[in-house]
């Protein structure tokens, strides 16, 4: 066995990885004094990869939109029952989610981990799909659909999305439409499952009170039992967009109007992964120095009612697309998006950019991420998603703590001086 | 250990989180006209206070003493109304700094120096507070699985008091003024039980400094409150309401009497009855309604062990209220019938068990736990007599008890049908 072992004083944590034969990664976190175990199985496959080259064929094909969440509900469904309910007799809770970018399927338990595990992996490594249950299907994922369509903040973040990056496979539902779900078939199910579920684009991620080379033993044995194709290489299509949308507005069953706002990045993203994870964290932190509720600007704008509680913003960096956004409800959307738009651009000259408010602001991020490492979800979500390989989360405190004014100007400078913004609001109904 | 009459610290040891957290519980019995009230001060606490008189001074203290996050809440348990404040802060041994100290002065000053003049609270904090509350109480209606749920309440509780929401209403909130609320927080400040809860990883060093600092607040002796569970009567017939709304899915929701109160012989038996009815992705709501029939996303039962109260919630096609209707009732009927197979029941035990233990891995439960213990010691089973009478519950206690489930009160969300 050859695992690697890294060790995290800062964070009181030593975290063990390997890469099996067939290309799977695994980590494993023991946690000696947690209750639960808990088991995540990541692929590298979401909502944007609907165009792609099906493993062992030659063309590109694309896929009806939602299929990546469609296939993560079917996967559950065996010849033999279901395998929500296989962990259930395991004494289990399970449950799965899609992203943009990924599917994950997990488990948290206290009882039976090794059956537990092995369970995840089974379940997930041998699809059952046919015509009959896919029809069946529909109608649960339909109501998922518009149980979220009728979810205004829901509404307004697709809205700011299309108009940011329309004819995308970013501005469509992750779930899908009513109609696009229709289309799905079987074998479509098969052409996906078979190109992205290989176990070379796939990450397990395990933590809790367990021994780590006992569980580890049980990984390669469990996979060491079963055939897979050759590792090659997954094609998909390029990430496609068109250009940002003019801003517009919609009417909705809401009470006060809603905005979202969007930078949209187009300059080029550091290549170097340690530094592309300085450049995702220094935007957040000029965002939260520049705006947070700790800045003039928000006092400002919460005292002239402006802004509310709702007020937020985030920053979005994938190697596809990057994006900055802020959401708020308020009286006055126009306005508000004027101001907010100034106050990006002019950052540097806003009186909150100065070292005692970067001080401040690295405390209290450095207070959030311990108060979500209590959380053994969070950890396994943070390493499954695999965007910067070489960094781990755990590196957080030291990146954070080595960032200085003039990194975050050099790496903020770069994103204001070619992003373009749009919004998207939405005004109540008369 | 008692503070006060009434005013009791709570202090919990616990080596494996992260952080402290601190919970000050606020409680009394729920009442329509002080909800709002307790409301307004709920958001005053964490805005501003006579040391950091703007929210942006309060922001930065919180930011500077590591993330510390103090947030306020309110929640109904029984027929208590429950005004709480939460703090989180990173374990000293991570950041090198007394947190600890500086959190518990947070909340004192939170406590007895508010912003005020001899008018009341703070004119200018208090206006704006009270529009962006009112801004907020009008935009819950957008949350329709929110309004759903408050109006089956409001259908299944005949006691005005009990059917209004822990987050009061517009029409209560707008009444308040800076002085009616000033005059009522020095009254509650008095009389309100006051539980005060820290769990964390520390020293006894540190455990002394904290109790001593807590035994430095001018609290007063009070009455403490020492009921809290709540039980209706049957009532005759059944409420039932539909109301039209622009929606894409519509929402069903069933509210059921059962007649089991927390701690009681029957206590793990209704946990049972939830699991199997649609408490669990094994459940029979959930196999049949979602999984059979493809009628919903979700469709699942919760208990309220302090008030008698049973929920069925579903959210389907406007198309298909009847059928569904009829699927859920079935499966109510069914548990009555005795459908109930060995591994439905195993399966739920084992669910049951398992979420108890990994409720241990949460802060907020462990602290929920211990107060359950102070608040009702007659009731509260310790783990050993929890397993065993988890394990205890037959098939026939779960009939015995499904049996006494009445349907009360029944309402559905109308929205679009799919395709018209």
């Amino acid at each position: 066995m050859f695992l690697e072992i890294k060790s995290y004083p800062q964070v009181g944590e030593v975290l063990y990885k390997e890469v099996l034969w067939n290309g799977l990664t695994v980590y494993y976190l023991p946690k000696p004094d947690f209750n639960k175990t808990y088991g995540l199985f990541t692929t590298n496959f979401g909502s944007l990869d609907t165009t792609f080259v099906p493993r062992g064929q030659t063309d590109m094909k694309t896929f009806p939109e939602g299929i990546a969440h469609f296939l993560e509900h079917k996967l559950f469904e065996k010849e033999d029952g279901d395998a929500m309910n296989f962990f259930s007799s395991l004494g289990a809770s399970s449950n799965a989610f899609t992203s943009f970018t990924r599917t994950s399927y997990l488990f948290s338990t206290r009882e039976n981990i090794d059956p537990n595990v092995a369970l995840l992996l089974d379940f997930v490594q041998d699809p059952y799909f046919t015509q009959a249950s896919v029809e069946k299907e529909q109608g649960i994922i339909t109501q998922e659909i518009q149980m979220y369509q009728d979810d205004a903040d829901f509404r307004l973040f697709f809205g700011l999305l299309q108009n940011l990056y329309p004819d995308s496979a970013l501005a469509s539902d992750i779930a899908g439409t009513p109609q696009s779900i229709r289309e799905i078939s079987a074998e479509d199910l098969y052409d996906n499952y078979r190109t992205f579920y290989h176990p070379a684009n796939m990450t397990l991620f395990l933590t809790g009170p367990f021994d780590v080379s006992n569980l580890s033993v049980l990984v390669h044995q469990n996979q060491a039992d079963k055939k897979f194709d050759a590792i090659s290489e997954i094609q998909r299509a390029p990430f496609v967009s068109g250009k940002q949308k003019q801003s517009n507005e919609i009417t909705f069953d809401v009470t006060i109007p809603k905005l979202a706002l969007g930078f949209r990045g187009y300059n080029t993203l550091p290549s170097d992964d340690m530094v592309r994870f300085e450049y995702k964290l220094a935007i957040q932190v000029m965002l939260t120095m520049t705006l947070g509720n700790t800045s003039s600007q928000y006092e400002r704008l919460y005292n002239q009612g402006l802004i509310d509680d709702s007020f937020g913003f985030d920053f979005e960096v994938t190697p596809h697309y990057q994006f900055a956004s802020m959401t708020a409800d308020t009286l006055n959307p126009t306005k508000l998006a004027k101001t907010l738009r100034e106050t990006l651009k002019s950052y540097k000259i806003g009186s909150d950019f100065n070292l005692a408010q970067l001080n401040i602001i690295k405390k209290e991020m450095l207070g959030d991420y311990y108060k979500a490492i209590n959380s053994l979800e969070f950890i396994a979500n943070q390493f499954s998603s695999n965007l910067f390989e070489g960094v781990t989360f755990f590196d957080f405190p030291t990146i954070l703590s080595d960032l200085t004014l003039e990194k975050i100007e050099y790496h903020a400078d770069n994103f204001t001086a070619e992003m373009i913004s749009t919004d998207f609001i939405m005004q109540p109904k008369a | 250990m008692k503070i006060k009459n009434g005013v009791n610290l709570h202090i919990i040891k616990e080596k494996k989180f992260k952080t402290v957290q601190f919970l000050i519980r606020f409680r009394t019995k729920m009442a329509r006209d002080t909800v709002a009230k307790r409301v307004l001060i709920s958001n005053l606490w964490e805005t501003a206070n006579e040391q950091l008189p703007t929210s942006q001074q309060f922001q930065k203290k919180l930011s500077s003493m590591y993330g510390a996050s103090f947030a306020t809440s309110l929640s109904k348990k029984g027929d208590n109304h429950f005004l709480t404040i939460g703090m989180s802060i990173v374990n000293p041994k991570f950041v090198a700094s007394d947190t600890i100290t500086e959190a518990i002065t947070l909340i004192q000053q939170a406590l007895f120096m508010p912003l005020i003049d001899k008018y009341g609270f703070d004119e200018a904090i208090f206006d704006r507070e009270k529009k962006n509350l009112l801004q907020y109480l009008a935009s819950t209606r957008e949350d329709k699985s929110y309004v759903a749920s408050t109006k089956l309440t409001g259908l299944f509780f005949t006691d005005q008091d009990m059917a209004t929401p822990s987050i009061s209403t517009v029409d209560l909130l707008a009444k308040e003024t800076r002085k009616s609320v000033y005059d009522y927080y020095q009254k509650m400040l008095q009389t309100d039980t006051i539980d005060i809860s820290i769990l964390g990883d520390f020293t006894s060093s540190e455990e002394q400094a904290i109790i001593a600092q807590f035994l430095k607040f001018p609290f007063t002796d009070r009455v403490p409150l020492t009921s809290i569970l709540y039980k209706q009567d049957s009532a005759q017939g059944i409420q039932e309401v539909t109301e039209k709304e622009a929606i894409n899915q519509s929402i069903l929701q069933l509210g059921y009497r059962h007649a089991v109160t927390f701690g009681d012989i029957d206590y793990l038996t209704l946990q049972v009855l939830n699991g199997i009815l649609g408490g669990f992705s094994h459940s029979k709501l959930f196999t049949t309604v979602r999984e059979k029939e493809s009628l919903a996303y979700y469709a699942n039962s919760r208990f309220d062990s302090f008030t008698g109260f049973l929920k069925i919630s579903a959210g389907i096609d406007a198309a298909d209220h009847d059928k569904a209707l009829i699927l859920i009732k079935a499966q109510v009927a069914a548990i009555v019938a005795g459908e109930i197979s060995d591994s439905e029941l195993s399966q739920t035990k084992n669910m049951l068990r398992n979420a108890y233990f990994i409720a241990l891995d949460s802060p907020t439960n462990l602290i929920e736990q211990a107060y359950i213990k102070t608040l009702l010691p007659d009731r509260y089973l310790a783990q050993a007599e929890w397993l065993q009478r988890l394990s205890d519950v037959t098939k026939e206690d779960v009939v015995r008890l499904a049996e006494t489930l009445t349907l009360q009160s029944v309402y559905f969300m109308e929205g679009d049908v799919l395709g018209d």
